[in-house]
């Protein structure tokens, strides 16, 4: 039973890993056809793998009706929000317009899908000014240089503010969008590099570790 | 005085949020004009990349974001939309998040309705492609193995926009918009390989992840967030949605400087009088 | 204006404003919209995957008489053994499929791009200097300068970064350096991501305020009342929180 609980997908995860890593450098119209195989194979996997997903969530949320639990009507509103998403998409086949007219399914992205996630997101704002105006202190050379070119960015990328610069310090080094501009260029870009250099080395490290095998915690289990 | 600091350090968080609404809501409500704003070189690139396209080349969009950065890109997309149809410029759209087709669909068809353009001739919509990863790799061989048909079922060979393209090479310039890491992607799957013209639109969070590929001129050039679709539509002299978007903005940059600034002056404040005190 | 665009106005005004109360106090309102989100998440994510992937790469050919998917399809299933403790070995080869797939092909990807173009790319600019006809103009003073600052800058911290060896001597040096660019880095970085947020709720701000004309029927200001009302009425269980002013 262990070949097929440990051996077998290590083995798949070799395999696979191998001829992914070979196919890309193999310009034969065979590596391409492969990899078009291994698109379709994985697309169709992660239908799968989100239907996981949506599985986990109803389970949790139905227990949580079933047993009457704290907040038991929000999760029959999870429920029907997921009917609203799905009986809409089923009916309008996927389209979002059909005829000209936009579906039910494009009513439901447009006025119920878009607004929400676009506030969640949005919603950060505030705590963005709340937090620096709490927290954001100047007690050492180190923050005085982050906050100075906090500064320089949050007053350089506004046009009121590269009017300002250019009334009191006049247009010299490019004005203050120039300085910005090297400062993105020159040591952000330094700092930003050094830190894609290292996750990339880390990456393939990793990477290695997975297809050979060393690396085995996407297995789960103990067994 | 110091308790009036002390209470000031300690007010409550729904007064500054309060503040903050009010910065970004009253340029909306009242009109504010705002001073010219400076192009940078990289906007610049990205607006020559696709303006030195002759008549009847091919822009292909990527819409690979969603509506929580919509905001952001969604603006500079449109006036890059409405620069090539300006040009006569072919637009090709598709995405790898599936919120993008709704949201190219949306915006192309109304640059397209405003500046008289035709379904299949001058656009189209390609759809949603899942795994971006094996997608990007086979755009260099053949593009309609990735694509056989448009969005709506159409055979994609048959429709007059797509003549003359077989795979992404035959692409005047290929532009992504994406908030997450689909560019890496373009670039180490796709114009690393096959070496086409890409150009990249991108939020403020990610602009700095993307900076390195400006440099090693991986990318033609990178629209940075709301002010880079500012500086594009001040070069294409179009009063759109990142210039009006530009003075909230601008009001809700004060307001955060002025109390990060008025926050340390109150600390520096209240460690003065300690020693006066002591 | 449509019947359903007005409605749509009401509906996504009222979910937006249900959202914000939360800045005021978590509340029954928010908690509506955030489940209601969650839900219409998954709904909206099950129809994109059922006729972009299922139907197309699935169904069509399976009736066509096609057997290729059949082999990707288990593959599949076998990750739904996942919710079962007994047998959730089986979902393994699946994952094992997927996760060789990406490791394998995110090899040669990061070498390529994310390492050796890049590293290039820093010295690049040296190396074309060292073969030009030596140029005292400002700008040609300033690239050199900048070029220089900018491998100075990626040697210093990558070796802040290299934890092998104790941060004495040169490595204490570099390690200054490299966090004086970090800092850089960061203030930067914080610097655009304030743009980024307040463009973001600008985009938020701007529909609402399109919604509270008449031509909607003033959907913003009625709901924005309806929700201030609720909040007033609505005083909430006693929670074990910092007082507001002690919360960031």
């Amino acid at each position: 039973m262990n070949i097929f609980k440990k051996t077998l997908p290590l083995a798949i995860c070799f395999v696979i890993g191998v001829l992914s890593f070979l196919q890309y450098y193999c310009p034969h119209h065979l590596s391409d056809e492969f990899a078009d195989v291994l698109n379709d194979h994985m697309n169709i996997i992660y239908f799968f793998a989100y239907m996981l997903g949506l599985i986990s969530l109803s389970m949790a949320n139905w227990g949580t009706i079933k047993r009457k639990a704290d907040g038991w009507g929000y999760s029959v509103l999870l429920f029907v929000g997921m009917a609203i998403g799905i009986i809409s998409g089923i009916a309008a086949k996927g389209e979002f317009i059909a005829n000209n007219h936009m579906t039910a399914y494009g009513w439901m992205y447009t006025y119920i899908y878009s607004p929400l996630q676009g506030t969640m997101f949005a919603i950060l704002a505030f705590y963005l000014v709340s937090c620096s105006y709490r927290a954001f202190r100047v007690k050492s050379k180190e923050a005085g240089l982050l906050f100075l070119t906090a500064g320089l960015f949050i007053l350089g990328r506004i046009p009121p503010g590269q009017w300002l610069w250019s009334q009191i310090f006049g247009t010299a080094c490019g004005g203050i969008s120039g300085i910005t501009e090297w400062i993105l260029n020159c040591p952000t870009l330094a700092a930003r590099r050094a830190i894609m250099v290292g996750i990339s080395l880390g990456s393939i490290a990793t990477s290695v570790k997975i297809v050979v095998g060393i690396e085995r915690q996407y297995l789960g289990g103990t067994d | 005085m110091k308790d009036i600091i002390a209470k000031l350090l300690k007010i409550d968080r729904r007064i500054i949020f309060l503040l903050t609404s009010l910065a970004i809501l009253i340029p909306i409500v009242f009109y504010i004009q705002m001073p010219g704003l400076q192009v940078t070189e990289s906007t610049k690139s990205v607006y020559n990349a696709l303006d030195s396209l002759p008549e009847g080349s091919t822009l292909l969009m990527s819409f690979d974001f969603d509506p929580s950065t919509k905001p952001e890109l969604y603006p500079m997309a449109d006036v890059m939309c409405r620069h090539a149809f300006k040009k006569n410029i072919k637009v090709l759209a598709m995405a790898f998040t599936a919120p993008g087709v709704a949201i190219a669909e949306d915006l192309i068809t109304k640059d397209a309705v405003e500046m008289h353009k035709e379904y299949g001739k001058d656009y189209v919509f390609l759809g949603y492609q899942p795994n971006y990863v094996s997608a990007l790799t086979e755009f260099g061989n053949d593009f309609y193995s990735v694509y056989p048909t448009d969005s709506r079922g159409t055979n994609l060979q048959s429709l007059p926009v797509m003549q003359g393209i077989r795979t992404i090479k035959d692409i005047g310039l290929v532009m992504d918009y994406t908030a997450a890491s689909y560019l890496d992607a373009w670039v180490a799957y796709s114009s690393d390989r096959y070496g086409f013209k890409l150009g990249a639109g991108t939020t403020a969070v990610n602009e700095p992840s993307c900076l390195p590929y400006v440099q090693s001129h991986q990318i033609v050039g990178l629209l940075g967030a709301l002010r880079g679709g500012a500086e594009y539509e001040s070069l294409l002299h179009y009063n759109g949605l990142a210039t009006k978007g530009m003075a909230s903005v601008s009001m809700g940059h004060f307001l955060i400087l002025a109390l990060i600034i008025l926050a340390n002056l109150m600390v520096l404040a209240q460690k003065f009088m300690k020693e006066e005190e002591k | 204006m449509t019947f359903s665009a007005i409605i749509g106005a009401w509906v996504a005004a009222g979910l937006t404003l249900f959202i914000l109360s939360f800045l005021y106090r978590d509340n029954p309102l928010f908690k509506v919209a955030e489940n209601l989100y969650v839900g219409v998440s998954a709904g909206y994510w099950f129809t994109v995957y059922a006729y972009d992937v299922w139907v197309p790469k699935v169904w069509l050919p399976l009736s066509a008489g096609l057997l290729w998917p059949i082999l990707p399809a288990l593959l599949g299933i076998t990750m739904l053994f996942r919710l079962h403790p007994k047998y959730a070995w089986v979902s393994r080869m699946s994952f094992a499929y997927m996760i060789g797939y990406g490791a394998g092909m995110s090899i040669p990807v990061t070498m390529t791009s994310q390492f050796m173009k890049q590293v290039s790319s820093t010295i690049q600019p040296l190396v074309a200097m060292s073969g030009a006809s030596v140029d005292f103009s400002g700008a040609a003073l300033f690239s050199i300068f900048s070029a220089l600052v900018l491998m100075i800058g990626l040697l210093c911290t990558l070796l802040y970064f290299f934890f092998s060896a104790e941060h004495t001597g040169v490595l204490k040096v570099t390690s200054k350096m490299a966090v004086y660019f970090l800092m850089i880095y960061f203030g930067a970085a914080y610097g655009i991501t304030v743009m980024g947020r307040f463009a973001l709720l600008y985009g938020r701000f701007a529909e609402l305020y399109t919604y509270s004309s008449g031509i909607y029927f003033y959907a913003t200001p009625i709901l924005l009342l309806f929700v201030i009302g609720f909040m007033i009425k609505f005083k909430g269980k006693k929670h074990d929180e910092p007082p507001l002013t002690e919360q960031v």
